[in-house]
């Protein structure tokens, strides 16, 4: 387990070397800043898509996985604040696509991941996603509305995906199946959205 | 599993609540009072802009207008043609344009930012197409005004958090619903009329009310609410139906088509209202199906967290009846 952490961790680092392609875009609902934080994610494929895979590598242990409830929210929350105290630090875009292809890659692979490793995965991306989000942060937006904003829309929307993962799989044993496919191709998305980052 | 739902939520509202809407919440309108004085000539000025003393937006008049504020000239045309309000997304969320012609009634108009402009003819009545524009503007208010109400949500979610059946559960929301639309209908339409300060501290008391029976919940009484939730939520639904008016009656209301525009904006707030009882359902199916569970020292926090937030908005609201 140790090693696929580290194997994990080995990868982000790469990421971090490429050139930063994180592409702040503003997003507004008019119904103020926290709304606007929830939105913002949600409107982009780079998080919807490994936000979807980390529910869904939850679904397939939910013991364990439940403790992504946990730390990917507070990996969101400090991504956020980071980038406040931090801005433009580079690779935290590309490491985004690389979560893809990590994500979709755990998946597909179906491996017995531990409850640490859920919890280090999921803060790892947390604060990867929540420093990009936090870009779209505009000079008149109030972070302590939006950033929560960004946090409860992670947390709903790996909660939700995972508990609907578990719901199919406990009942039908072919859906794990279906599952690790689905991992598969968010797998080739990664590579697909990775390549285009960096052609 | 209702714990974390309830937390979730709270947590929602309480960020909210720092938004500054530990007070009545501002629907962030602006209201453009058109008046013709002589032919041609047109006193034309905002009458209501944002509390948070944002500048009103930039009023676009037909070409052969000119307009120095207060004073609109349009010549012997008259204000004819196409009127647009630029910076709406950014600011407001609407306009509402009080047009009155001399000798005639006031006509309402709704800007937003899907429909930013409105055309004044010389007369006549509305098209299909207008009252659809009517209908889609005036949901979109609905909707936004109990998003960002959360003293409505909050008692929403403490009535969610007190019934235990989904069948009895359907059962409040609507008698909640029902309530509130009449009294909605009633004030707006000026057939009843409350101060709006007194209700806006009752609904604050309303979900104290509500934050205590879960309390006694906890300890094992059965309070009213547990007992009769839709008679308590019929009783309080009324309370929040003024609430809502009041937010509707500040922008004003086409006279010519006030049922329409109110029926609308209560189908706006219904759509809310399902949309956040719907995630609070999901959350807590959620919860149960990843086996979530909550230290039991955390059972108070929830009703204590609803309870203390709305005796916070009780006593400015109060404060706000005496000193203002």
């Amino acid at each position: 387990m140790t090693r696929h952490i580290g194997r994990l961790a080995g990868v982000f680092a790469c990421a971090l070397l490429f050139p930063g392609t994180a592409q702040a875009h503003l997003v507004s609902t008019r119904f103020g800043d926290f709304y606007d934080g929830m939105l913002h994610p949600v409107t982009s494929l780079e998080h919807i898509v490994p936000w979807l895979a980390l529910g869904l590598l939850m679904a397939a242990r939910p013991q364990a996985g439940r403790w992504a409830l946990l730390a990917f929210p507070a990996g969101l929350a400090i991504g956020v604040t980071l980038d406040a105290a931090m801005p433009a630090l580079p690779g935290f875009g590309t490491a985004n696509l690389v979560s893809i292809l990590v994500l979709g890659g755990l998946v597909a692979l179906d491996l017995p991941l531990s409850a640490a490793a859920f919890a280090v995965i999921a803060c790892a991306l947390g604060i990867s996603h929540g420093y990009v989000n936090g870009t779209a942060m505009a000079a008149t937006t109030n972070p302590v509305l939006f950033a929560p904003g960004v946090v409860m829309a992670g947390y709903l929307m790996i909660l939700l995906t995972a508990a609907a993962g578990a719901f199919v799989t406990r009942r039908w044993s072919a859906a794990r199946i279906a599952l690790r496919a689905l991992g598969s191709w968010i797998f080739a998305i990664g590579v697909m959205m990775l390549g285009t980052a960096l052609a | 599993m209702r714990r974390g739902a309830a937390l979730l939520a709270l947590l929602w509202m309480a960020l909210l609540a720092i938004a500054g809407a530990a007070y009545a919440h501002e629907t962030p309108i602006a209201v453009l009072r058109i008046k013709q004085e002589t032919a041609g000539r047109y006193y034309a000025q905002w009458i209501f802009q944002s509390d948070k003393g944002l500048p009103a937006p930039t009023a676009v008049f037909p070409p052969h207008c000119t307009y120095e504020a207060p004073l609109l000239d349009c010549g012997s045309r008259g204000l004819v043609g196409m009127l647009s309000v630029e910076q709406l997304d950014q600011r407001y969320s609407g306009v509402v344009i009080q047009f009155t012609r001399a000798g005639e009634k006031t006509q309402a108009y709704t800007l937003t930012p899907g429909s930013p402009s409105v055309a004044f003819g010389p007369g006549g009545g509305s098209s299909l197409a207008a009252l659809a524009d009517l209908m889609r503007a005036y949901i979109l208010i609905g909707f936004e005004h109990i998003l960002l109400g959360v003293d409505h949500l909050l008692f929403v979610l403490g009535l969610i958090w007190l019934v235990r059946s989904r069948w009895m559960l359907l059962k409040t929301i609507t008698a909640f619903t029902i309530a509130h639309s009449f009294t909605l209908a009633a004030a707006t339409l000026g057939w009843v009329g409350v101060p709006e300060r007194a209700v806006n501290a009752a609904i604050a008391l309303s979900i104290v009310f509500v934050g205590a029976e879960i309390i006694k919940l906890q300890r094992g009484q059965i309070g009213l609410t547990v007992r009769h939730p839709w008679v308590v939520a019929f009783a309080f639904g009324l309370l929040h139906g003024f609430g809502f008016s009041n937010a509707l009656t500040k922008l004003g209301l086409p006279q010519d088509s006030i049922v329409l525009a109110l029926l609308s904006f209560n189908i706006g707030v219904e759509i809310g209202q399902i949309a956040f009882v719907a995630v609070v359902l999901a959350v807590q199916w959620g919860h149960r199906t990843m086996m979530v569970h909550f230290d039991r020292r955390l059972d108070p926090v929830p009703a204590y967290a609803i309870g203390g937030i709305a005796m916070f908005w009780f006593l400015g609201r109060m404060s706000m009846m005496f000193t203002s």
